[in-house]
């Protein structure tokens, strides 16, 4: 609450900075809201970490409970965008983006809390996506070669979505607990390695398996939540916003509850160093196996709900470039911070969509591509992490060449070096 | 039968060219560079157009396929190694950033040369066919037999006795002895991404007779090179080698008796057991029972 | 005479932990200097401040009137400072003779490498027998001549030994000892790190002790042994 001078300012500048971003769709377009927000949200973000850093002192935003006015900002924001969207393509916009949000607040929490470098999210999605689209799609409607229902798996009955769902919530987990067998047994670079191809895997069966899931055309014609009627419609995508909206809540309200409670605690201890984890007794297989549980479920969620939405899946959703985008978007905004995910896939939707117009259709691509290289190579931990990286210089600058200070080149690379797993020198090279 | 073993043999040398590459930037700067595929796809682009615009001579397109490949090497080290080392986080950043340049070289290439497939001419043409027992072995696997082996022995047996090598594997020993004896570490990334490059771009040309050229080629060579170094023991290049020949013979009876689209799922159940054998690949030593 | 090293208001240390408190010190062309005292007080840290292979450092260190603040590593090695650190550094994958030959990896030692290795092998017979054997296989006495013997195959202006004999035996140790101090510095200097007084009394120029991070004259007390 505002306690002096500067402080009414940086309130009365950040609404000024508010209303702004309200007033810049009037000039240049609706979808430009997604835009403006998101820088919006941003300068938010690095204005609580700058006064959080200079209030502790120590340059580090520790836990973000203190950060509750980002996250009412947002709720308002989230109610606002129904209210003055006025074409169902920007709602469907937004629609995508809560459904990419779940996914990487999931994925943040099994790259950043727990430090498992998997690509494995896609999959988990991937599969239950096709597993609610199996049983929802009638075969007259579908791309399926078979004609009856003597050529799928199990030959099993069509259902609405509303069963779909929860099936694909529980394959999700199903999924999610066969990937996480292999976590438990191989180290960090292995493990990521091995959930790529699994991706790519996935990738592969589903392409060649024309009966059941659609070969290379996937399956469309998945029963929805939308009635017919209102397919395409203003008030139809509504619904499908408010479901989205509520599918998102949820993603974060496990993100708070994991991250910021024992089982990320537990993970956290566990990620710095395993042998320490074990001696203080914490279970770390145990550990890693719920994150993987829970996030699974979310993922699995999700995924039943895109197919719900979409009315269909294909073979694309697991190709390499989804999963980089999906991964650029976790990382530009900052994989250990939920503000900074949230802000990662708002801005990444947004330049997605405003240039697809652009010619040549790859320039927003490579413009994506080369903003991710940027913000690894100058932030730390991604854009919300600038000011604390700033912070810290400063305060190393004040010391002079003192006690951290910044490292000579040799000594910081055998730190690496000292990290390195065992046993990854060759005898001879 | 010998059909299989002529698959495998050309697979083989291919895929140790691309893992090679990987594990020896593991081995001599310590990450993991993930972007092969952008540097494979360029390098394939870079051998295309030479072969094109140039000449169709084997030798020549073979060396525009290295030497682009070894420029790209030079550019991940620019663009990548020599701004992060040494700093924070530096294993997932360096992750993120190879990976970002694999995004960017995949759609550069798509804007430059459009989503076609394009086509190499036949570079080992002027090689007899023979047979193999009842299989026939055609021009192409032989040049590929022969040009790996060639180049790589000429490479390795240069890392062995020249000086630049000596700093090579210093390197991969101990960064700071490495120091202490006056090699320079940010300089000799160049020649390790190099290298690394250089062998990428080789595979790049040989695989570009079977498959094709195209934007999102890298993805599959960065899967298939990361399999293989994983397997093998990220940092061993005897382990890469061995490796590459299980995972190639693994493809070729699939392709076999199942067919293509069975080629990653009997590649996976082959990792599992590898690794659940040995976490730490082939050539990976077992240090404690906690991988 | 004009000095090889000096060393003013030298303050170094790990992260937030402080070692070395102010540290000034002159090494002349020809001297043998040795700094003895207990394990902890900044032995290994001085000598590897003066190689930058310390988090942080202040003050000021000069190699034959130049500056070496700003020079990495790897520049002081090919300007011919040359650290034979505890724990030896080796290259374990590599056989003795890379070893070696890493030694004069800088360019101008390349060229005569092959003398320079001869030259070693004829003052450690045992590295000799050894040359096509990997480091990683060899006991530990071998290796400290290994490292030792790397160090000599460059002509350095400044050599700098940390505790040789640390964990060998007294006969290995003597030896190796004999040879550092009968090396023909050519105009530059020695200075080593010893616990083991006994090894270097009399064969030294002068005698320093390192205790609490302060460098103080040795007063003969047994502060080590």
């Amino acid at each position: 609450m505002p306690k002096s001078r500067n402080d009414m300012i940086h309130w009365a500048v950040l609404l000024v900075a508010f209303l702004v971003a309200l007033a810049v769709p009037f000039q240049f377009g609706t979808l430009w809201l997604l835009g403006s927000m998101t820088i919006f949200l941003l300068l938010l973000s690095w204005s609580i970490s700058w006064r959080k850093g200079q209030r502790s002192g120590e340059g580090f935003v520790a836990a973000d409970r203190s950060s509750w006015i980002f996250w009412v900002m947002v709720a308002v924001i989230a109610v606002m965008i129904p209210l003055v969207a006025g074409t169902p393509f920007f709602l469907s916009v937004m629609v995508a983006f809560l459904v990419y949000l779940t996914w990487n607040t999931m994925w943040g929490l099994v790259i950043g809390t727990a430090g498992l470098q998997s690509f494995a999210t896609v999959a988990v999605a991937g599969l239950a996506a096709y597993v609610a689209a199996y049983l929802s799609t009638p075969s007259g409607n579908s791309a399926l070669a078979c004609t009856d229902f003597s050529g799928r798996l199990l030959g099993l009955p069509v259902v609405h979505w509303y069963i779909a769902l929860p099936i694909a919530v529980v394959a999700g987990v199903v999924v999610g607990f066969i990937i996480s067998l292999p976590a438990i047994r191989l180290r960090g670079i292995y493990f990521a390695l091995l959930t790529i191809g699994l991706v790519e895997l996935c990738r592969a069966y589903v392409s060649q398996d024309k009966c059941n899931f659609g070969g290379a055309q996937g399956l469309y014609g998945a029963d929805s939540f939308i009635p017919e009627n209102l397919a395409g419609t203003l008030t139809g995508t509504t619904y499908a916003y408010i479901g989205a909206a509520v599918l998102a809540l949820i993603a974060l309200v496990v993100y708070w509850r994991v991250n910021y409670g024992r089982l990320g605690l537990l993970l956290r201890t566990a990620r710095e160093s395993e042998p320490v984890a074990e001696v203080l007794g914490v279970n770390v297989v145990r550990a890693r196996l719920a994150v993987f549980l829970v996030s699974s479920a979310v993922l699995g969620a999700a995924g039943g709900f895109y197919t719900a939405y979409y009315h269909s899946i294909s073979p694309n959703f697991f190709s390499f470039s989804t999963v980089l985008f999906l991964f650029a978007m976790v990382m530009i905004g900052g994989v250990n911070s939920p503000r900074g995910i949230l802000i990662g896939t708002m801005l990444l939707q947004f330049i997605d969509q405003r240039f697809v117009d652009v010619d040549p259709p790859e320039a927003r691509y490579i413009f994506i591509g080369l903003l991710l290289l940027l913000v690894t190579l100058l932030a730390s931990d991604g854009l919300v992490s600038i000011p604390d990286q700033v912070l810290r210089r400063r305060r190393a600058g004040k010391r002079g060449s003192g006690p951290s200070s910044g490292l000579p080149e040799e000594v910081g690379a055998m730190e690496q070096e000292a990290h390195m797993p065992p046993g990854s020198r060759p005898e001879t090279a | 039968m010998t059909g299989t073993i002529v698959t495998t043999l050309n697979l083989t040398a291919i895929y140790a060219l691309v893992a090679l590459g990987i594990s020896l930037t593991w081995a001599g700067l310590g990450f993991l560079n993930l972007s092969t595929g952008a540097m494979y796809a360029g390098a394939g682009y870079g051998a295309w157009l030479v072969s094109t615009n140039i000449t169709s001579n084997v030798v020549v397109v073979l060396l525009g396929g290295i030497i682009t490949g070894a420029l790209l090497g030079g550019i991940v080290c620019l663009t990548v190694f020599l701004p992060l080392d040494g700093r924070s986080n530096w294993e997932v950043r360096t992750l993120t950033a190879t990976l970002a340049l694999s995004f960017i070289g995949a759609n550069v290439y798509q804007w430059k040369f459009g989503p076609q497939f394009q086509q190499f001419p036949p570079l080992f043409d002027w090689l007899p066919s023979f047979r193999l027992g009842e299989a026939l072995v055609q021009p192409n696997v032989t040049g590929t037999v022969i040009a790996t082996t060639v180049v790589v022995t000429i490479v390795l047996a240069y890392i062995g006795a020249s000086r630049i090598g000596l700093g090579v594997r210093a390197l991969t020993q101990s960064i700071e002895g490495a120091a202490l004896v006056g090699i320079n570490r940010r300089a000799t990334a160049f020649a390790i991404l190099g290298v690394s490059g250089a062998f990428i771009g080789l595979a790049a040309v040989l695989l570009g007779q079977i498959n094709f050229v195209e934007p999102n080629a890298g993805y599959g060579a960065l899967v298939k090179g990361l399999i293989v170094a994983l397997l093998g023991g990220l940092g061993s290049l005897r382990g890469a080698v061995i490796a590459a020949f299980m995972v190639a013979l693994c493809e070729a009876i699939t392709l076999q008796y199942f067919g293509g689209a069975w080629v990653l799922i009997t590649l996976f159940l082959l990792i599992s057991v590898v690794l659940i054998i040995r976490p730490r690949g082939i050539a990976g030593v077992l240090e404690s029972t906690r991988a | 005479m004009s000095s090889v090293l000096e060393i003013t208001g030298l303050e170094a240390g790990y992260g937030p932990l402080r070692v070395l408190h102010g540290i000034n010190l002159s090494v002349g062309e020809g001297e043998r200097v040795g700094i003895l005292g207990l394990n902890g007080h900044g032995k290994t840290t001085m000598l590897r401040s003066i190689v930058n292979l310390v988090d942080w450092r202040s003050g000021e260190i000069t190699l034959n009137g130049d500056s070496i603040m700003g020079a990495s590593t790897h520049e002081l090695a090919r300007r011919g400072v040359v650290l034979m650190p505890q724990g030896d550094a080796l290259f374990p994958g590599l056989t003795v003779k890379d070893n070696l030959d890493s030694g004069a990896y800088p360019g101008n030692s390349w060229k005569f490498r092959k003398e320079r290795r001869d030259y070693v092998c004829e003052i450690f017979p045992r590295l000799g027998e050894r040359l096509s054997q990997v480091v990683g296989t060899l006991s530990g006495g071998e290796r400290r001549m290994c490292s030792i013997g790397r160090g000599l195959m460059s002509e350095a202006r400044l050599y700098l030994v940390d505790e040789p004999s640390l964990g060998l035996g007294p006969g290995i140790a003597k030896g190796i000892c004999d040879t550092l101090f009968t090396l023909d510095l050519q105009g530059g200097a020695l200075l080593i790190a010893e616990q083991n007084r006994a090894l270097i009394d009399g064969r030294i120029d002068r005698a320093l002790r390192m205790h609490g991070g302060e460098l103080m004259p040795d007063t003969g007390e047994d502060g080590g042994h």
